[in-house]
């Protein structure tokens, strides 16, 4: 039982984190915390489903709803957040403004009711893990996470994008200054964190259901997670993810009426202790 | 001269609001009822934002709760008045007095993020607690009780109740904000440090404040509940918590009064509104991110928005309230 508990934390801890990080990485450089993060992740996973319907094949519609949100990530952001570039509310409130929309959209072309997709049978073997049968969808789900972490990781350490945006974050008028553009970096950034909470949307409904609402359930679970981990910090992330899922695991189990509540404690503990978050500057 | 403008107006307004069941149409008089409510649950959002320099998006979370507390109490459990309104009230006081401990150790952007996610852990709650909330059905029936033999079932009675109850509340709010705690508070929105270096105990004036807008959320709460007889888990609404930001800042959140007005007006355009689609939200959020591009700094609550300008044009030098 509690293998099973820590395997579940630990899964969901793996879409969580290519949830926050997106998020924490956009807030880093650009100061903004993305609001219509879960509108992506909702959209992003209704869109993959209607290109699996198309095409039936599971990666197309992991591949379909990642792009289409980046795609949609960057209109936004070049289309309307240039209005109000530098003033902090007014920015993360015009990306509230558009996750109403968003979700509205939704309900007005896929409908109320849960929806959800298949996996393909190659990637859900029963697997044994820990001495409990276990989905292997959740493992794929898991070793997807630790792709898009070590991902990040290089793109940030290794490429000059990631030396833009690193620059960015520690002083953005001097990398400005430098020659770097900035903004098209941020749009860049925008367009990536867009990119995986339209993979988490596909993932997430392929692990569970799509449906009115689950867009900003996703995006409050996200919140928590980067103010545990700290906002801008790639490891605060997922330290942060892993802290939110563990504890939402073990209380779904013990406290499956209000397990929510229990998302709050962690929060609580690290905002008495680091009010900048774990890995917060 | 000006005063008795001044004594007239409220003088005619008060004519106005008493004799309003004797000759407005029940839809109307609905209307009525429907700004009452809000406008507590509105001057509860902009007392935070306004005052204090606290968005909050989750004001819902102690009027949601007070819904609920009167829903199940009321019609679960059959609990005769007063108990449901004083457990609702209470509750939500309760509930903002242990969030407050979390939410004020943070300000701005974090203020709001934390502020959201409590409004949507209740939200998640409240569908996955479905023995006690239904999730999705909701709790139908909820009936307003009889108050000092009066029924308040009666929709005359109701609205005098509910007139009576705003007044006060409004005047205890109005009251606060020109006190010394209203005038600190604003100290603190604007330079929390300086505010501290000057011995204003920062955190405990916050919490209070937090505290006391969430107990006047939950009093929205009840008679919105009382109201609408239903409740369901879209009391807790990320979408409410955005029209209220959106109302309020449409009416001015640095005035008093602006935030009644904003409800006022968006209450009855959206009764029209109402007739043409349904695609609510896609309006208000249409509408919310108009406001934003245009008016930047009006959302946050120190420039900007209708009753603002007004205000200012009539009285140049006088500080705001």
């Amino acid at each position: 039982m509690l293998n099973l508990l820590f395997l579940n934390g630990l899964t969901y801890a793996a879409l969580l984190f290519v949830m926050a990080s997106g998020l924490t990485l956009a807030f880093g450089l650009m100061r903004i915390v993305n609001l219509s993060h879960g509108a992506y992740y909702l959209v992003g996973g209704y869109l993959g489903l209607t290109a699996f319907r198309i095409t039936g094949s599971w990666p197309l519609a992991l591949l379909a709803g990642g792009l289409s949100i980046a795609a949609i990530a960057c209109l936004i952001e070049r289309a309307l957040l240039v209005w109000v570039r530098g003033k902090e509310l007014p920015e993360s409130l015009l990306t509230l403004a558009v996750a109403m929309i968003l979700g509205d959209a939704a309900v007005a072309v896929w409908g109320g009711n849960p929806l959800n997709l298949q996996p393909p049978a190659l990637l859900t073997p029963r697997l044994h893990v820990l001495g409990v049968v276990y989905p292997g969808f959740r493992v794929f789900v898991l070793i997807f996470g630790v792709l898009v972490g070590i991902g990040l990781w290089l793109l940030l350490m290794r490429t000059s994008l990631g030396m833009a945006v690193r620059a960015g974050v520690d002083d953005r008028e001097t990398t400005a200054a430098l020659g770097i553009n900035v903004g098209r970096t941020m749009t860049a950034v925008f367009m990536l964190a867009g990119l995986l909470a339209g993979f988490a949307g596909v993932i997430g409904g392929s692990y569970w259901a799509l449906a009115p609402g689950e867009d900003f359930q996703a995006l409050a679970l996200s919140l928590v997670t980067i103010v545990i981990g700290g906002m801008g910090s790639l490891i605060g992330a997922a330290v942060g993810a892993l802290i939110t899922a563990m504890t939402l695991s073990f209380a779904t189990a013990y406290f499956p009426d209000f397990s929510l509540f229990f998302v709050f404690a962690p929060m609580a503990l690290v905002l008495a202790v680091r009010p900048q978050g774990l890995f917060g500057r | 001269m000006r005063r008795i403008w001044h004594w007239a107006i409220v003088v005619m307004g008060a004519a106005l609001l008493v004799t309003l069941p004797g000759w407005m149409p029940a839809y109307y008089l609905t209307l009525t009822n429907r700004i009452l409510f809000y406008s507590l649950l509105a001057v509860s959002f902009s007392f935070l934002a306004g005052r204090a320099g606290m968005t909050s998006l989750g004001q819902v979370a102690f009027f949601g709760f007070a819904a609920y507390a009167v829903g199940i109490m009321s019609v679960r459990y059959s609990i005769a008045f007063p108990w449901p309104v004083v457990v609702g009230v209470g509750g939500a006081t309760l509930l903002a007095a242990a969030a407050g401990l979390i939410v004020i150790r943070t300000t701005g952007i974090y203020f709001l993020m934390i502020t959201l996610a409590l409004g949507q852990v209740m939200w998640g709650v409240a569908n996955r607690w479905v023995s006690l909330t239904h999730a999705y059905d909701g709790i139908p029936g909820v009936v307003p009780p009889v108050v000092m033999g009066v029924a308040l079932k009666d929709p005359r009675n109701f609205y005098f109740a509910l007139l009576a109850t705003s007044l006060v509340c409004l005047t205890v709010m109005l009251a606060i904000t020109r006190s010394h705690f209203g005038l600190a508070l604003r100290g603190i929105a604007a330079s929390p440090t300086r505010m501290a270096a000057l011995g204003y105990p920062v955190s405990l004036l916050r919490y209070l404040a937090f505290v006391l807008a969430g107990t006047l959320a939950g009093i929205s709460g009840i008679f919105f509940v009382y109201h609408t007889g239903f409740v369901h888990t879209s009391v807790f609404d990320l979408q409410r918590s955005v029209w209220i930001l959106l109302v309020s800042t449409l009416g001015g959140v640095a005035t008093f009064a602006g935030p009644v007005v904003g409800v006022a007006i968006v209450v009855l355009l959206e009764s029209f509104i109402g007739q043409l689609t349904h695609r609510h939200a896609t309006v208000i959020g249409t509408l919310f991110m108009l406001t934003i591009i245009l008016a930047p700094h009006g959302v946050t609550g120190h420039l900007g928005s209708v009753a603002d300008h007004i205000d200012r044009r009539r009285r140049p030098s006088t500080p705001r309230d």
